[in-house]
């Protein structure tokens, strides 16, 4: 096969995955300038290791090396807020359940779907999230990958998706529901 | 099952992880009882808000940027460069350029990776900005529904709804999200709403979704394949009124 080739076969199949791909390193990096880079540097790199590409799921393949770039890039700037060490272990002491946190909750869901909570509201308590809870949410919710796929990009057991995700919703529900007693209180 | 054991498995039933036989039991519990499907509720809007509002549309110029990068690194190769993919606003060129100029200093957020309500927002405010917010300038829906056929491939709907009070001022083509879409534009008083609709490839029917964002209320929802954002800065009450009119069976 001719490289010209090649090349057009990583684009016709890589290509299409660039708005997944810049989504995922805006996810973990937060910054547009640094996300930018990082799907450069995965897409330069993908490309490189082409040859051994013999997966099933293109996009997934991809994001693993967008992911394994964005932590890279994080271990070198070091003094990014990014890396709050998370220890899972702490975070599984006082584990309430999703029912108990939903319960706590100052709105309920169905109210919570009538009052439009504002994106920038919403980006900014997802930011607020560590970034394991971050990115399985981002795999889980807005790309749809199953437990197992999630396992594999992020290369941890099943059972710690299922913890993590649950523990991030749990996380997530609890940041948005502090966020709209704060707008609440504007209102008044 | 109590309500306890079911919570157990709540999650992984609402991420489609449990096997059938699971399944069935837990849908017989939700169908009797309302704290657990309830807490599905708070689990979907988490959902739809992240998958909605989070998702980003990766900068112009990144694609070329890499392409070019790709080239580089295939030898014997001269870089190619895919056409700029410019916007063709109708309303001619000085129009667009002066929005621009104007938007910039304005509302235009500055050139990073947006998510979808960004592009709607921007598009709106554009049209805002422009002297014709119109191609096609009618009241009618014969003669605006049909101006669209062979500039699009779908049928976009469109209503006037005059007597509730949202008049239709007409309809222009918009580009957005690198094709051309249609734009219904209706007035309530002094506010312009603009409802953009293009189609969709998965065609899951679902709620109205709101958000709220720089001073401007969206709605977006799917029907029949199609996609429709709606955007104003119009008070949320009567713009969900006016929604609420848009969903009636014609």
């Amino acid at each position: 096969m001719s490289a010209r080739k090649r090349r057009e076969q990583f684009e016709h199949l890589m290509l299409p995955h660039l708005n997944a791909a810049y989504t995922l390193a805006r996810w973990l990096l937060r910054g547009s300038e640094e996300a930018e880079d990082i799907v450069q540097a995965a897409y330069t790199r993908a490309f490189k290791y082409f040859d051994q590409y013999k997966e099933i799921n293109s996009k997934a393949w991809l994001l693993t090396i967008v992911r394994n770039q964005a932590y890279e890039w994080l271990q070198r700037n070091k003094n990014s807020s990014n890396l709050i060490s998370f220890d899972e272990a702490v975070h599984t002491q006082h584990d309430e359940s999703v029912p108990a946190v939903v319960g706590s909750l100052s709105f309920s869901p169905e109210l919570l779907a009538e009052r439009a909570i504002e994106s920038e509201a919403l980006i900014a308590a997802v930011d607020r999230l560590p970034i394991e809870y971050r990115e399985v949410l981002l795999l889980k919710e807005v790309e749809g990958y199953s437990y197992k796929e999630i396992a594999e990009i992020v290369d941890i057991p099943i059972g710690t998706v299922m913890s993590r995700l649950s523990r991030a919703r749990k996380a997530l529900l609890k940041q948005v529901d502090q966020q709209l007693l704060r707008d609440s209180a504007g209102d008044l | 099952m109590t309500c306890k054991e079911i919570a157990q498995k709540l999650e992984r039933y609402f991420d489609n992880e449990l096997p059938l036989s699971e399944k069935q039991m837990l849908e017989e519990h939700l169908s009797r009882c309302n704290d657990c499907t309830h807490i599905l509720a708070g689990l979907d809007f988490l959902k739809h808000n992240l998958a909605e509002q989070a998702v980003y549309q990766a900068p112009a110029g990144l694609q070329r940027k890499i392409e070019k990068q790709l080239a580089q690194q295939t030898p014997e190769e001269k870089p190619s460069f895919s056409a700029m993919p410019w916007l063709g606003f109708s309303g001619g060129v000085m129009a667009m350029v002066t929005a621009l100029v104007v938007g910039v200093l304005l509302y235009l957020p500055t050139p990073q990776g947006r998510t979808i309500p960004d592009e709607v927002i921007s598009a709106h405010v554009r049209s805002l900005l422009v002297d014709h917010i119109t191609d096609v300038s009618s009241s009618n829906r014969h003669t605006v529904k049909p101006w669209f056929s062979g500039k699009l491939d779908y049928s976009p709907p469109v209503v006037n709804l005059a007597r509730q009070g949202f008049t239709l001022v007409g309809g222009r083509l918009d580009y957005f999200q690198q094709r051309s879409i249609s734009v219904m534009v209706y007035r309530r008083r002094a506010h312009i709403i603009n409802l953009f609709i293009w189609p969709v490839v998965d065609s899951k029917v679902g709620d109205v979704r709101k958000l709220s964002r720089q001073g401007f209320h969206l709605r977006h929802w799917q029907k029949n394949g199609l996609q429709f954002w709606l955007i104003s800065d119009l008070n949320q009450k009567e713009l969900d009124s006016f929604v609420r009119l848009l969903h009636r069976p014609a």
